[in-house]
């Protein structure tokens, strides 16, 4: 059963989450009852993929602030079950989700998007997010300890100004970095989208793992009583 | 605020998803590569920005930048929104993939706004970069508390919208900071892009 989920399709993986997500967030409030069956199923489905689950366990807990704020008005709202529901749906959702991202590497999910006619700016900026955003967070790095080296700990007030400053600079750097960087894409050859890496079939195997999963999901949802 | 999934009826989420995706087909039609990657970096940058805690007191804020985005990157800014907000929920599980489409209409729409207001050229510079960068953060804020009370969760998160007002004006100051200093060192960039 082990890596059935990663040998899918990396379009029939987002597919496959995005309608499971979409039948548990279409529980009912306050129906509590179809969640034991949905836990049992989203374990199912985690140990045909790798995914680590400590990994998944963590992924789920920085979901947890905004989750438990919805869930405890709405629980002051309309009652507890109404707000155990939607955190029982938000940790559901978020488990699905990252199990998805630990398993589909950004190159695949790009490729995915790509291929389901995602716009191309959309690729692109994506990838170039993917590429450069740790790179940029470390310039900021060496911004900050050059300024350290140099100045006193800005106090007050004043620590708008050197701060808005000193973002300002790391966007003129990476403004100019763009140029340099389109320049060099250019000259390996880029016409407006990244090629693929790796290239996937959509089989019917692919389209039955979809159609069964979604299938097991709504089960509960329609036959467990309320 | 990021919205998860399983929070937000589907009906929303799905009709979110519909006009987020046309305003980013639309707003991202007819574009240049050196604009895209410029754009790229742009988000690279304010992401990596965003990811920094500014210390505030005994606390700490971090920024949106959705302001700046609308300033330095006009109608454009909704594309850099959407796929900064796609990259956090795939990378960080900030939001859900049921619910991007409504994070991309509050935060997009801020970022919009200011974009408006930038080029409205009314007032002078230093005063329309601030009112970007409090209405980049409020106008989120304020979209959120409303789908909020219109889905049944009450009036908490218009509370919530409240606070925002103090992180709302931390980030209009930077933005004027940000902007006096790009009008120093690259005033081409501020030029007013449609």
């Amino acid at each position: 059963m082990n890596r059935i989920f990663q040998r899918l399709d990396p379009r029939a993986r987002i597919l496959t989450i995005v309608a499971v997500i979409a039948i548990v967030a279409s529980t009912p409030p306050a129906v509590l009852r179809p969640f034991a069956a949905y836990a049992a199923l989203a374990i199912l489905l985690v140990l045909t993929s790798r995914a680590s689950g400590f990994y998944l366990t963590l992924r789920c807990l920085a979901a947890s602030p905004f989750l438990l704020l919805a869930a405890g008005l709405l629980a002051l709202e309309r009652g507890a079950p109404a707000g155990a529901s939607v955190l029982c749906k938000g940790y559901l959702a978020a488990l699905l989700l990252a199990m998805l991202t630990a398993t589909t590497p950004l190159s695949e999910l790009l490729w995915a998007l790509r291929e389901m006619r995602a716009p191309h700016v959309l690729n692109i900026i994506l990838g170039m997010m993917y590429r450069y955003t740790n790179l940029l967070g470390e310039e900021y790095a060496r911004m900050e300890r050059a300024r350290n080296c140099r100045t006193v700990r800005p106090l007050g007030w004043n620590r708008i100004s050197i701060y808005g400053h000193q973002f300002g600079n790391l966007i003129l750097r990476s403004w100019d970095r763009a140029d340099r960087v389109h320049a060099a894409m250019l000259s390996r050859g880029f016409t407006g989208a990244w090629p693929a890496i790796a290239q996937r079939r959509f089989t019917a195997r692919d389209a039955a793992f979809i159609v069964l999963t979604a299938a097991l999901f709504l089960a509960p949802r329609l036959f467990v009583p309320r | 605020m990021h919205i998860a999934d399983g929070i937000i009826p589907n009906l929303w989420c799905g009709a979110a998803h519909g006009v987020s995706w046309t305003a980013m087909y639309w707003l991202g039609r007819r574009i240049e590569t050196d604009e895209v990657v410029r754009l790229g970096m742009l988000a690279s940058a304010s992401f990596a920005i965003s990811l920094i805690h500014f210390p505030l007191g005994a606390t700490s804020v971090h920024l949106g930048l959705y302001g700046l985005a609308g300033i330095l990157a006009g109608k454009r800014a909704f594309p850099v929104i959407f796929a900064a907000l796609l990259f956090q929920t795939i990378l960080f599980q900030h939001g859900g993939l049921l619910s991007l489409g409504l994070n991309a209409a509050n935060m997009g729409t801020g970022a919009l706004l200011a974009s408006l207001l930038w080029r409205s050229r009314l007032g002078p510079q230093t005063l329309r970069a601030f009112l970007c960068g409090f209405i980049g953060v409020l106008t989120p804020a304020l979209l959120i508390a409303l789908e909020f009370s219109l889905t049944g969760y009450g009036k908490g998160f218009w509370f919530m919208a409240a606070l925002y007002l103090g992180a709302a004006s931390i980030e209009g100051a930077l933005t004027v900071a940000i902007v006096a200093f790009l009008r120093r060192a690259r005033p081409a960039l501020l030029a007013e892009r449609a």
